[in-house]
């Protein structure tokens, strides 16, 4: 209680702006993400709308094509990095702790710099404007539309590293979703206690950790393409045009169901407190979110069947993609059957709900077009896909969305939404999504590309894009009358009280809004069990570090993938074969080595034999740099010969793949000599341990695939 | 009255959706093997869509309002059910699909060699079209003899370009450093537009593609035309256009066959008078166009690779045109 006291005194005290710039309690981010969500949600609402008045009617020159390409990349990019991840991260934020009863994240001060990543990378992107070279190569940046000499400007470098640095913060944040629904749900939540909510953000949290990697290295390749002069997107060096559409897509299609899996876990949480009955078939709806989550790591090519990969290729991914329709309908028809026998209750939340069944069943069907290969030939890049994504996005992860600020404003203020105001502003949304988004299926059937400034006077045209012009503003009235409803409900909107729904989950059982500590008391769910599972005799220190390991084999991967690719891809200049292996071999060794020492000198702590553990950990740290060394003498020896990033793909893909592992042992000795120099636990102890394992382990592939691969 | 309006604004709508034609009236024999396999997706997503609206509607209707609410939270049975019910659906597509592709995919067999062979490369921003067999060389506008297999090898020449023309049915992308190949057979003449359906930079939207099917004599005739070299200037300002076009940085871009010009940075310009755009679609050609084009292309068309020529006067542009339209 004591405890509880005073953070309730720091908190009065820290009030001001202060307090939202130090803060490290996931109510508060939660609200920065949302709110930076907002913010950029009507910065990409008013991109769109300034392409929609370009588009109203043919050979209009209102925006010039520079312009208007810049507008759509920034459109894409702003709306799905910058609005719905912060905001389902932000929701995820604010209510997973409250819905499994702890007190906060994981990692708190991780947890800040999560969100200071994305705003300050969401800062870097849009800076782009004021310095005069907005990207302008779509969201998905297709090379070689970004190497030099395409685009001389600064554009793509913009958006690679305004991405980067958000996508760092994602990352993090997967994280910590991932090791705080582990470790620190109220005693006796077990899985099938979870609400569905927290399952899915724990979904999300992992396809955060290992889609967004393979972006991270393809963003890091642009850039050393772009300023060092490597030439992994190059296509006068002979480069593979579809390394970047692989990796691109390997992160890009789970990032679809990063956007829709909270939205699932929305719909799960809001349907049946609505309908005042259960969850219909809660195994069901959780084990297709997992079964989403893994197939949606295998279906990234059904973005390519237009670059002809094969018969054999288009069947796979288009066989996954057409399998990932039936969990994702799955979930459709469990929320209709809660509602069904259930006592409706019509709230704004709950229209958005049913609006949500509409329109993403919808967005749904449609995808499965783009699962079969032959009409995906024909729709791929039309404006029906335009249309389709919309359906997904809008029709999804917004529906839900909105459906959830209704649901969970009163629990954030303490105050109930206009609900008048709420039925108004829902149909405004409903009539407006449907009549910007419907035609653009007709104008892909049409023939439509997507991504053009203007198109020509040809029959039917210019009537469906300017009914979509009219729909889009009519979308624009109704966020406005969205955004009045919050500002004035969170001053003078009705008490609340607790729970105004009737909500079963946790965070209604604490006050509106809730303390900084969440509960007055921590929430007990059933009999903590005696016995300690494996994974709760892992500290949650390792934990963390073990589930970035997971992320990294993924960063790794990419680069791996690349050099496989272009091991011997290059018809002149060096290849593998200028690789002195024996050499490398030997310093390898000290790597190799240097496992068993780490784990003698952790043996040493466990008995509580510090000088035996510093003697072991110091050998550690010399193996380390042995193997630094020798890397950096093999570097100075190719570079003797000429042999350097930029002469073919090999080089390109071996620096890099080399380098990073490099950089990985330096990170890795900074942890070792830290340690050393700090008071330290067991448990950071171990932490270390692990990464150092992993950063021996990744050698161990490297070492196989770039050196040992000559001798076969 | 209503009744009226209500059926007026139904044909209407009708006929506004039209244009979807694109798609559901293919020319070749490969596209209706989609188009028809598309049709049975169709039916069977209206189906599925009515059914969860259908059941949304009736739940809205019947469950509304307070009172008591069952307790139910699960039917094993049910849910097994609706899952291999989905799973039957989507695989029974998936089938289809696959057979259609093959379908696709078994007319790309080479029959003897005999096919017509175009390479057709993508530009910022324009298409080139070469027939090597015919020695024709020519941009935007592809000319295709009807009921003939012919393939497309598509490939781009910088950055990656889709050749897409609605009509034929599907589409392939046009990536530097690979061979697409796209087998086509017309089965109806006509005039078949598409864009290119990758976004490839500035003037994505101004890469537009002509394709005309016509008859195999026709087809003769008319690459017979295009292999011939340029028709020596008539009159004496086509002379001056083409003094003028030689002496000028036209030749830095341009082919004009039969005469010095024999650069291949832009479009291959031996026939162009007889091409019925300019600037890959975003003219119709005539002799106006053809002077605003040579004059200001970056106000037609900006960010295009052709510089304006401010430098020359009217009277020169006039020359020009007039040299380049002869050209047919």
């Amino acid at each position: 209680m004591i405890g509880a006291r005073t953070a309730e005194r720091e908190h009065e005290l820290d009030l001001g702006l202060l307090r939202w710039l130090t803060t490290t309690d996931h109510k508060d981010i939660g609200l920065l993400y949302i709110g930076t969500s907002i913010v950029f949600f009507f910065l990409g609402g008013v991109e769109s709308l300034l392409m929609r008045w370009q588009l109203a009617r043919p050979r209009n020159d209102f925006l010039d094509p520079g312009t208007y390409n810049a507008l759509f990349t920034m459109h894409g990019t702003t709306m799905i990095f910058l609005v719905a991840m912060p905001l389902l991260l932000g929701a995820a934020n604010y209510f997973v702790p409250l819905m499994i009863g702890a007190r906060d994240m994981a990692f708190p001060r991780l947890n800040a710099l999560s969100y200071w990543l994305l705003l300050f990378g969401a800062l870097l992107l849009n800076w782009s404007f004021l310095a005069g070279s907005p990207p302008d190569v779509g969201w998905f940046a297709y090379s070689p539309l970004t190497e030099q000499p395409f685009s001389l400007g600064t554009a793509p470098d913009y958006w690679a590293l305004g991405l980067l640095v958000t996508g760092a913060g994602s990352i993090a944040t997967g994280l910590n979703l991932v090791v705080t629904v582990v470790k620190l749900r109220a005693p006796g939540m077990t899985p099938l206690r979870i609400p569905v909510f927290v399952w899915m953000s724990f979904i999300t949290g992992l396809l955060l950790l290992w889609a967004l990697p393979s972006l991270t290295a393809s963003q890091v390749m642009l850039e050393l393409d772009r300023h060092l002069g490597s030439h992994f997107f190059d296509p006068r060096a002979g480069a593979d045009q579809l390394l970047w559409q692989h990796l691109f897509w390997f992160f890009g299609h789970p990032e679809v169901y990063i956007l829709a899996l909270p939205a699932f876990g929305m719909m799960s949480e809001i349907v049946p407190v609505f309908s005042r009955k259960p969850l219909f078939g809660y195994p069901f709806v959780v084990a297709s979110g997992v079964a989403i989550a893994f197939l949606s790591l295998s279906v990234w090519a059904h973005h390519m069947f237009a670059v002809q990969m094969g018969p054999i290729a288009d069947a796979a991914f288009g066989a996954a993609s057409a399998l990932i329709a039936v969990p994702t309908g799955i979930k459709v028809l469990s929320w209709l059957a809660t509602m069904w026998g259930g006592r409706l209750w019509l709230t704004p939340a709950m229209m958005y709900c049913c609006a949500f069944i509409v329109t993403f069943t919808m967005g749904g069907i449609t995808g499965v077009h783009f699962a079969m290969v032959p009409v995906d030939l024909q729709l791929t890049d039309s404006y029906y896909v335009v249309g389709h994504f919309h359906y997904v996005i809008v029709g999804g992860t917004i529906m839900a969305s909105l459906a959830a600020v209704y649901y969970w404003f009163p629990k954030i203020t303490g105050r109930l939404l206009d609900e008048r105001v709420g039925h108004w502003q829902f149909w405004l949304t409903f009539v407006g999504f449907n009549a910007t988004f419907f035609p653009m299926h007709i104008l892909g059937l049409a023939g439509m590309p997507r991504r053009v400034y203007t198109y020509p006077d040809l029959p039917g045209w210019g009537f469906w894009n300017a009914v979509e012009t009219v729909g889009a503003f009519g979308l624009l009235a109704a966020m406005l009358l969205l955004a009045w409803n919050i500002w004035r409900s969170a001053r003078y909107g009705v008490a609340a009280g607790n729970n105004p729904w009737g909500g079963k989950t946790l965070e209604w059982t604490t006050t509106s809004p809730p303390p900084p500590h969440n509960f007055a008391a921590p929430p007990v769910l059933g009999p903590v069990r005696n016995g300690v599972s494996r994974l709760g005799a892992i500290s949650t220190t390792t934990f963390g570090v073990l589930v970035f390991i997971s992320s990294e084999v993924f960063f790794f991967g990419s680069l791996i993938a690349a050099y496989v690719d272009y091991r011997t891809r290059s018809p002149s200049g060096p290849g593998p074969g200028d690789l002195d292996v024996g050499r490398t071999a030997l310093f390898s060794l000290a790597l190799f080595a240097s496992s068993a020492t780490i784990y003698l000198a952790e043996r040493r702590l466990e008995r509580d034999d510090l000088r035996g553990f510093r003697l072991w950990w110091l050998a550690t740290m010399s193996l380390g740099v042995i193997f630094i060394v020798g890397q950096g003498t093999e570097y100075a020896r190719l570079y003797a010969d000429g042999i350097s990033i930029d002469r073919n793909l090999f080089t390109s893909a071996f620096f890099t793949l080399t380098g990073f592992h490099g950089l990985h042992v330096i990170i890795g000795l900074v942890a070792l000599a830290t340690l050393l120099t700090t008071r330290f636990t067991h448990n950071a102890a171990r932490a270390v341990s692990a990464y150092w394992h992993f950063v021996d382990g990744v050698w161990v592939v490297v070492f196989s695939v770039v050196y040992l691969w000559n001798l076969v | 009255m209503l009744r009226v309006l209500l059926l007026a604004g139904l044909v209407w709508l009708i006929a506004a959706c039209a244009p979807i034609d694109e798609t559901f009236q293919p020319v070749t024999v490969q596209g209706r093997a989609i188009e028809s396999f598309f049709g049975i997706v169709l039916v069977a997503s209206a189906v599925v869509l009515a059914l969860v609206v259908g059941g949304l509607v009736y739940v809205l209707i019947t469950f509304r309002g307070p009172g008591e609410a069952s307790t139910v939270a699960g039917n094993k049975r049910l849910e097994v059910g609706w899952t291999t019910a989905a799973l039957v659906l989507v695989f029974g597509l998936f089938a289809l699909a696959m057979r259609t592709l093959g379908t696709v995919d078994a007319s790309a067999a080479p029959s003897g060699g005999q096919n017509t062979v175009v390479q057709v490369i993508g530009h910022q921003w324009w298409w080139e079209f070469r027939y090597p067999d015919r020695g024709v060389v020519t941009a935007n506008e592809l000319y295709l003899p009807e009921g003939q297999p012919v393939e497309l090898r598509i490939t781009g020449a910088d950055v990656i370009h889709s050749f897409w023309v609605p009509r034929l049915g599907w589409k392939r992308d046009a990536i530097p450093n690979k061979t697409n190949s796209m087998q086509v057979q017309l089965d109806s003449s006509g005039t078949f537009d598409g864009p290119c359906a990758e976004y490839c930079g500035a003037q994505h939207a101004w890469m537009r593609i002509r394709l005309t099917g016509v008859p195999q004599q026709r087809f003769d005739a008319w690459a017979r035309d295009q292999a011939a070299p340029a028709a020596a200037p008539a009159d004496a300002a086509a002379q001056r256009g083409l003094a003028l076009f030689l002496s000028n940085t036209c030749v830095s871009c341009h082919t004009i066959r039969g005469t010095p010009a024999s650069a291949t940075v832009g479009p291959d310009l031996t026939h162009v008078g007889s091409r019925t755009t300019l600037g890959a679609g975003v003219l119709d050609n005539s002799p106006d166009a053809m002077r605003r084009w040579i004059a200001d292309p970056q106000a037609i068309k900006p960010g295009a690779r052709m510089p304006s020529f401010s430098n020359l006067s009217n009277a020169q542009i006039a020359d020009l045109a007039s040299y380049l339209e002869s050209l047919r």
